[in-house]
This record gives C-alpha cells, sequence and structure tokens, in this order.
C-alpha cells in the first residue's frame, strides 16, 4: 500500500512577491568596476578613507576565489548585477511624505502598524538607499541611536571607522569583499551604558528592481550593560532574473550587555542571499540570535559568535524550510576564546518538494577557553524523498577544560508517537498536528509575534495519511 | 600526485569551510618506488577457506570518494596481496589471523587484501600491523570486503605501529541482503595514522557495525573517516568512536551517516565518546548526517570533555589513589568497544597497550 504523507503548505507570499514597476532616480552599469565602485561612494560623498576601503575591497575580491565548499554559485554573473539603485525619493521619518508606491509595499508588509504597536523605531530600506528612518522620543533623550549608516558615517565617522568592517573584513570571503566594495544603506544603533531599550527596533529590506543586488550594512554597539532587541526583515518580489543580497552585520555586545538579534528572510526565490553576520561578545555579554530562513534560491548564512570575553554567552535560535527550488545552507560558528564562556544552538529544518535544507557549524574552542561549555542539537524533518536534509558540524576543541555535546536527529515523525497520543483519547490529525507544532515549537516561541504568526500559517497542515 | 605526498585522502564526504583543515588529509611518504615484502603474514593454514596470493576474476568497482586515491597508491606500489573466501555456508571455528611486521628488511608494505564471504558464511578476520622503531617503515593498505547474501563476517585491524612510522589503511565493505558485517578499528600508534573505512548497506536488511577505539598520545597524530551508506531498505548500522587524548596529540574523527534516496525504514547511529586528558591535545570531530530519504531513523551525538569529577570522588572515597583512579575511568569509557574483540588474548594485548599509555601520560 502506498504510503500517504502529510503535506505542509507553502507560506502565501502575494504580500512578497508583488513587484511595484521600476521608477529609479538612479541607478549604476551592470557589473563591477573601479568606476562604479567610485561613482558609488562620490555619489553619497563619502570621506575619502571609505572609498579608498572600498577600492582595496575590489582588489581583494577580484583575487578571491568563490568558495570550494557549499552551493554551487554558478548561476550568479556579476557582469548582470546592477550594484546600486536609488530610489525616487530621499530619506525621512514621516511615513506620509514617502512615495505612495513604495509606502504601498511597506503597508502590505504591516510595517507602519507594527511601529505603532510594538516598536521603539523602524528602519525602511528600498532597494539601494534607506528611505524611512523614525525612533521613538523617549529612546532618544536616553542617548540611543538608530539611524542609516550613510548618516552614521557623516555624524559619527570616527565610531564607524572604527568598528566598521573589522569583524567581518573584506579579506574573510569573496562576497565580504564585494559587500566592502558596494555597500550601500542599513543601519547604525549605539545603546549608551546601562540602557535598556524596552521595545525592539526594526529594520526591513525590500529589493525591489529586477537583476539587481542589495549589500546594505548594519552595525549596533552596545555598551556596558545595554540591552537590547533589533529585528531584521527581508524581502523582494520574484523575477526570472538572479538577484544578489550580501549584507553585512556587525555587533559589538559590551560587558555585560545582552542583544538578540532577529532575522526573518524571506526572500523570493530568485535571490542568492550571501550573508555574512559576525558579532563580537564581552565579559558577561550575550549575543542571541533567532534566525528564520524562508525564502531564497541559495541562502549561505552563518551568524557567528566570538566569545572574547570571559563568562561571555551565545545563544542561536534557527529554523529553515526549503521547498522546490531551494538550498539553503545555514547554521552558525562559534569561537570560545575566554574562560568560562557558553554557547547554546538548536537548529531545526523542514525539507519538502525536492528543497534542500543543510546545517553547518563550526564551534571552536581555543586554549585559553577553560572551563567552557557548549550544547548543540539539531533537528531535520523530512516531507518526503525528493528532498535532502543534510548536517554538517565540525567541533574543533583545544583544551581538556571543557563540556561539550553534539546531538542530531533526521527523520519523519514516528508512528509510535502518534499511536502514543492516540491511545490518550487524541484523534490523528489532532496528534500529527500537535507532534509537528511541537518540533517547530521551541523556535516559534523566540520569534516575535508577528512572525511567530506567519511561521504558524506556514506549517498549515493537510492531513492525510501520515507524517512523513 | 605530489612528489613524496600521498595527498586528499581522508576525505571529508561534503567539505566544509577549509580554514578548519578538516576536508582531508595528507601524508609524507618515503617510498616511491616498489620494494619487496618478504614477511610472512600468514603462519598457518585455515582448514575449509580458500586463500590466494592474487587478485578475485571480478573487477573492482571504483573506490569510494572518501578515501581519495588511498587504492591507487596502494595498486602502484603493491608488495603484498591476497584473497581469502570464506566458502558458502561454511562457519569457520577459529579467526583467521594476519600478522603483518615491519621492520628494517621490510620497512615498505603495501597490501591489497580481498576478503569474499560467500553467502550463508560466517568468520572473523584479525590484521594486525605492528613496527619495530629502529628502522624507517610505512604500511599503506588496501583491504575490500565483500559479504555475500545472508553471511556474516568480523574484522577486526589493529594498527600498533612504532611512534616514529606512518600507516595509511582504508577498507571498503559491501553488505549484501541478510548480511551482517562487524568491523573493529584500533588505532594505538604511528607518528601519523589515516584510517578510513566506507560500508555500503546495499542489499534490503544488511547491518553494519564499526566501532573504533584509539588513544593518541605523545607528538602522534590520528587521523579517521569513518562512514556508513544505507542503500538498501530496512538496513542497520551504527559507528561508535571511542578515544582518549593526551599530551600532545592531535585527532580528526570524520564520521558520516549517508541515508540514500530509497532506504525506507533504515536505521543509524553515530556516536562520539572523547576523554580530554591534555590542555595541548587538539581534538577535531565532524559527525556528518546526509539524508536523501524521508523514511529514515538517524542520530548522532558527540560529547568531549574531562574526567566526570563525581565518579573520580567516588574511586577516590573507595581508597583508590587518583592516578590509578583515572586510569580505571578512562579504560570504562572503552569498555563497550573493547568487549567486541575476539578472542580474549587480543583484547588483552589492546586493554593493556591502552594502560601502557595511560601509565605514561603523567
Amino acid at each position: 500500500m502506498e504510503r500517504k504523507k502529510t503535506q505542509v503548505a507553502e507560506i502565501n507570499r502575494s504580500a512578497y512577491d508583488t513587484p511595484n514597476p521600476e521608477n529609479a532616480a538612479y541607478k549604476v552599469s551592470k557589473g563591477l568596476t573601479a568606476e562604479i565602485v567610485t561613482d558609488i561612494s562620490l555619489g553619497k560623498n563619502e570621506p575619502h578613507w571609505m572609498l579608498e576601503h572600498r577600492l582595496r575591497s575590489l582588489e581583494v575580491y577580484g583575487r578571491t576565489s568563490l568558495p570550494s565548499w557549499g552551493p554551487s554559485l554558478h548561476e550568479l554573473d556579476m557582469d548582470q548585477v546592477v550594484t546600486y539603485v536609488r530610489p525616487n525619493t530621499g530619506m525621512t521619518n514621516d511615513w506620509d511624505e514617502v512615495p505612495d508606491e513604495i509606502k504601498q509595499t511597506f503597508d502590505r508588509l504591516g510595517i507602519p502598524e507594527a511601529e505603532k504597536l510594538s516598536l521603539s523605531g523602524v528602519g525602511a530600506q528600498y532597494d539601494s538607499e534607506v528611505v524611512y528612518h523614525s525612533i521613538k522620543d523617549e529612546m532618544r533623550r536616553q542617548g540611543v541611536i538608530y539611524t542609516d549608516m550613510d548618516t552614521a558615517l557623516h555624524e559619527y565617522e570616527e565610531v564607524v571607522r572604527k568598528h566598521f568592517m573589522k569583524l567581518i573584513p573584506a579579506a574573510s570571503h569573496k562576497f565580504a569583499a564585494l559587500h566592502g566594495a558596494v555597500w550601500s544603506g542599513g543601519s547604525f544603533v549605539y545603546v549608551p551604558k546601562g540602557v535598556e531599550v524596552s521595545m525592539p527596533l526594526q529594520s526591513y529590506f525590500r529589493l525591489n528592481a529586477p537583476g539587481a543586488g542589495q549589500f546594505e550594512h548594519t552595525l549596533i554597539i552596545l555598551e556596558e550593560g545595554a540591552r537590547l532587541q533589533f529585528i531584521e526583515g527581508c524581502s523582494a518580489p520574484r523575477y526570472n532574473v538572479l538577484n544578489l543580497h550580501a549584507g553585512c552585520v556587525e555587533l559589538y555586545v559590551g560587558q555585560g550587555a545582552t542583544l538578540r538579534y532577529s532575522t526573518i528572510e524571506n526572500w523570493s526565490r530568485n535571490m542568492m542571499n550571501l550573508n555574512s553576520k559576525c558579532a563580537a561578545v564581552e565579559k558577561n555579554g550575550a549575543i542571541e540570535w533567532v534566525s528564520g530562513t524562508f525564502g531564497s534560491h541559495i541562502t549561505m548564512l552563518y551568524p557567528t559568535s566570538i566569545l572574547r570575553g570571559e563568562g561571555a554567552r551565545s545563544e542561536f535560535t534557527g529554523i529553515s524550510f526549503a521547498s522546490a527550488g531551494q538550498e539553503l545552507d545555514t547554521g552558525t560558528k562559534v569561537v570560545h576564546a575566554a574562560p568560562n564562556t557558553s554557547s547554546m544552538v538548536s537548529s531545526k529544518s523542514i525539507s519538502k518538494n525536492g528543497g534542500k535544507a543543510i546545517y553547518r557549524s563550526a564551534i571552536t574552542v581555543l586554549p585559553e577557553a577553560k572551563n567552557s561549555k557548549s550544547s548543540v542539537s539539531c533537528e531535520s524533518l523530512m516531507l518526503d524523498s525528493d528532498s535532502r536534509s543534510d548536517t554538517i558540524p565540525v567541533m574543533d576543541i583545544r583544551n581538556d577544560e571543557v563540556d561539550i555535546g553534539h546531538e542530531a536527529k533526521i527523520g519523519r515523525i514516528s508512528e509510535e508517537t502518534v499511536f502514543y497520543l492516540m491511545t490518550r483519547g487524541i484523534g490523528e490529525n489532532e496528534a500529527k498536528a500537535l507532534i509537528v507544532r511541537g518540533f517547530v515549537e521551541p523556535i516559534a516561541k523566540e520569534l516575535p509575534l508577528e512572525y511567530a504568526v506567519e511561521m504558524n500559517r506556514l506549517v498549515t497542515l493537510e492531513f492525510e495519511g501520515s507524517i512523513g | 600526485m605530489e612528489k613524496n605526498i600521498l595527498g586528499k585522502i581522508n576525505r571529508l564526504q561534503i567539505p566544509t569551510w577549509n580554514a578548519l583543515k578538516i576536508n582531508d588529509t595528507s601524508v609524507m611518504i618515503a617510498f616511491e618506488e616498489m620494494s619487496a615484502y618478504t614477511g610472512n603474514p600468514l603462519q598457518k593454514e585455515y582448514a575449509g577457506i580458500r586463500i590466494r596470493k592474487e587478485a578475485p576474476a571480478e573487477l573492482r568497482g571504483s573506490a569510494p570518494a572518501i578515501l581519495g586515491d588511498t587504492l591507487g597508491y596502494v595498486q602502484r606500489l603493491c608488495n603484498y596481496k591476497l584473497h581469502i573466501t570464506i566458502p558458502e555456508g561454511f562457519t569457520a571455528k577459529e579467526p583467521v589471523i594476519l600478522n603483518f611486521y615491519l621492520d628494517r628488511d621490510n620497512a615498505f608494505l603495501s597490501d591489497e587484501l580481498f576478503i569474499s564471504a560467500e553467502a550463508g558464511s560466517s568468520a572473523s578476520i584479525i590484521l594486525r600491523y605492528m613496527s619495530d622503531g629502529g628502522s624507517d617503515c610505512f604500511h599503506c593498505g588496501y583491504t575490500t570486503l565483500d559479504v555475500k547474501a545472508d553471511s556474516s563476517i568480523r574484522l577486526i585491524k589493529l594498527q600498533m605501529l612504532a611512534e616514529n612510522h606512518m600507516g595509511v589503511d582504508a577498507t571498503e565493505i559491501n553488505v549484501e541482503a541478510g548480511a551482517n558485517a562487524s568491523v573493529v578499528l584500533a588505532e594505538l600508534g604511528a607518528k601519523k595514522s589515516v584510517s578510513g573505512c566506507s560500508v555500503q548497506l546495499a542489499g534490503n536488511s544488511a547491518a553494519g557495525d564499526l566501532d573504533s577505539v584509539y588513544i593518541v598520545n605523545h607528538e602522534r597524530e590520528l587521523d579517521m573517516n569513518y562512514r556508513i551508506e544505507y542503500r538498501g531498505e530496512n538496513t542497520q548500522g551504527s559507528i561508535s568512536l571511542r578515544g582518549a587524548l593526551l599530551d600532545n596529540a592531535r585527532k580528526t574523527a570524520k564520521s558520516t551517516l549517508d541515508f540514500i534516496s530509497g532506504a525506507a525504514g533504515a536505521k543509524g547511529r553515530e556516536e562520539e565518546s572523547v576523554l580530554a586528558l591534555s590542555p595541548q591535545a587538539v581534538n577535531l570531530s565532524a559527525p556528518l548526517l546526509l539524508c536523501g530519504e524521508d523514511n529514515v531513523d538517524g542520530q548522532h551525538a558527540t560529547t568531549t570533555g574531562k574526567i566526570d569529577e563525581e565518579k573520580l570522588f567516588y574511586l577516590m572515597s573507595r581508597g583508590i589513589d587518583e592516578k590509578e583512579a583515572r586510569k580505571l575511568i578512562a579504560l570504562a569509557s572503552f569498555s563497550s568497544v573493547l568487549e567486541k574483540i575476539e578472542p580474549e588474548n587480543l583484547r588483552e594485548e589492546i586493554t593493556a597497550s591502552i594502560q601502557e599509555a595511560l601509565n605514561n601520560a603523567d
């Protein structure tokens, strides 16, 4: 008898996939040259050191090979990518001043509504530039700075210069170098000593232009004892040409500070998402990554935590959902570089319809990181045999005073568990729903509310036969 | 191949960040030309078992990619070849033992071994590799084990080369329907040892277990790459690694469970427990779990830690001194693999070797 399978519905992408007509004020030619890079920098009236940084990064890009591991990137032709598209508007802190077609896009995505209800501040980027940025007065009075990177580069130049691409230098990999050459937009956050930002800040990145790249840079600095939750959302309409996202996120978490960085990535299925993220955590500080990867054609994303102060800790909570035409290569890297540091990783993935979900990680414990602890758990749910789910963890441990554990599970949901629940009086369909919701629940509860609702929609189940 | 280097062997099935230096390994080789091996590893005949010094008639398929070009090197410089056949339905009453000894007169061994377990047969094969530390020796070997339907075979490989010698050893196993292969790999010697094993559970209900026990001390290096491929339905297989690291040791353990589409009902377990007994030791692990079939059950678990202080306290409260207590706890961690080793005198030999290394740790 043919075994029937439980179906997990696709996400309703209408809010994300609807494009606006192209109406850019300016865009550079396709491809990547020193002239284009110079053009971007001069157009932004940047300090000379930033232009030099861009040109040095371009040189590094030229001499760096594509990664010899991970998904094939052969479809990416940089000669066909437009690296800078300036929208037909400036930046404002009033939604009424944002052109209607752009504002409607963010309305559909629920950003202005969320700002009113539950956020301390919002940034909205459209193609290569930030079009809206605001922060509540109360936060501003406490000294919190939340602005776009272009403004920060001019108003807080020395702070930016001290931190910009220091955690992720251009030499890290080819797409970090690309980012260094053509970056544009992004958010800058500074939270002073002891200030706790009560409601999250959210930056939303929307790429509308077909065949374009988005290269926003996010720089967050938390001083001693500060607390912040930052939410990053990304989406793009679907085109039949490849788009490229190579953003860069650098987070400096001061002594005793806590930063939760949540990302919900919902790029369209023509997007190459080759993003870089890194946090440096000082003594007794904490970085908490929450990462949901639902969209894109190919994703390579491994948020990195460098625990460089004694007692620093990191948490990574991630879920990915790979369907037809998607190869989502995600995970995390942790470097334990000081005593008594701890890390916890919890990763879940669902793959269906030929989708490919890969968990990749590297936990490194240096000799000086005595009494460090790390716990890694990853679970993968396969919904058919056309799909793939691979787990590729590495542990590199260089001292003996450690406690390191890694566990992984793969497969479908057991019929025994369904049977057990049914013997307790729960109907078969309800039992299956309980199990699948239980599978994603540890991740869903860490997501911002509106995204948790979205994910629950995603795993709407049509019960027919057994799960798996 | 670059001169004097056997490179890109023991490859991680799916490569990852190059900076981790775990994607493959290489060894310097002192022997680029054929030289004779005149040792006599097989010191008796075994009733009912066919042993020939030639390759089997059927051609070998290509070697598993994870083993790199070890087979090519062995075939180019092969100086010892043996084909052992366990006839159909035959049950061997005693293990077939081959003792390979390397010394000044036989400094180089490149052995290609074929073991055919015909349908319904049962046997144990023990391969021991030892060397005399006074000379410059290198072992590079490739073993092919063909386990036909409903047969059962146990292969024990014991690597006890001297501490100044290099060893490269690869094993390829194909298990047909209803058959069972049990492999124990004991890695106890060599300056650098590269040990690879790929088990294919090809037939329905085939089973394979791969256990490794190792101890790495002084300046030694051990690179292991073990893989089970689940191809048949309802196949079952596990990888279990137990070891201790002392002094300035460097250990790399790559282990892969690979569920191929169609292997419905397959079950796989993978576990590694490492006892870190030195602050200088380097311990790399990459337990891969690869899956192209939904109807499977695959799990892995890895733990790295120091000796449990509570166990230590308990033993010391019973009057055992700390050094002895540490040794007992370390030995106990190997017991699940050691108890699979038969005959008893071989188990005792391995246990004694581990004890000696632990005794010298301080």
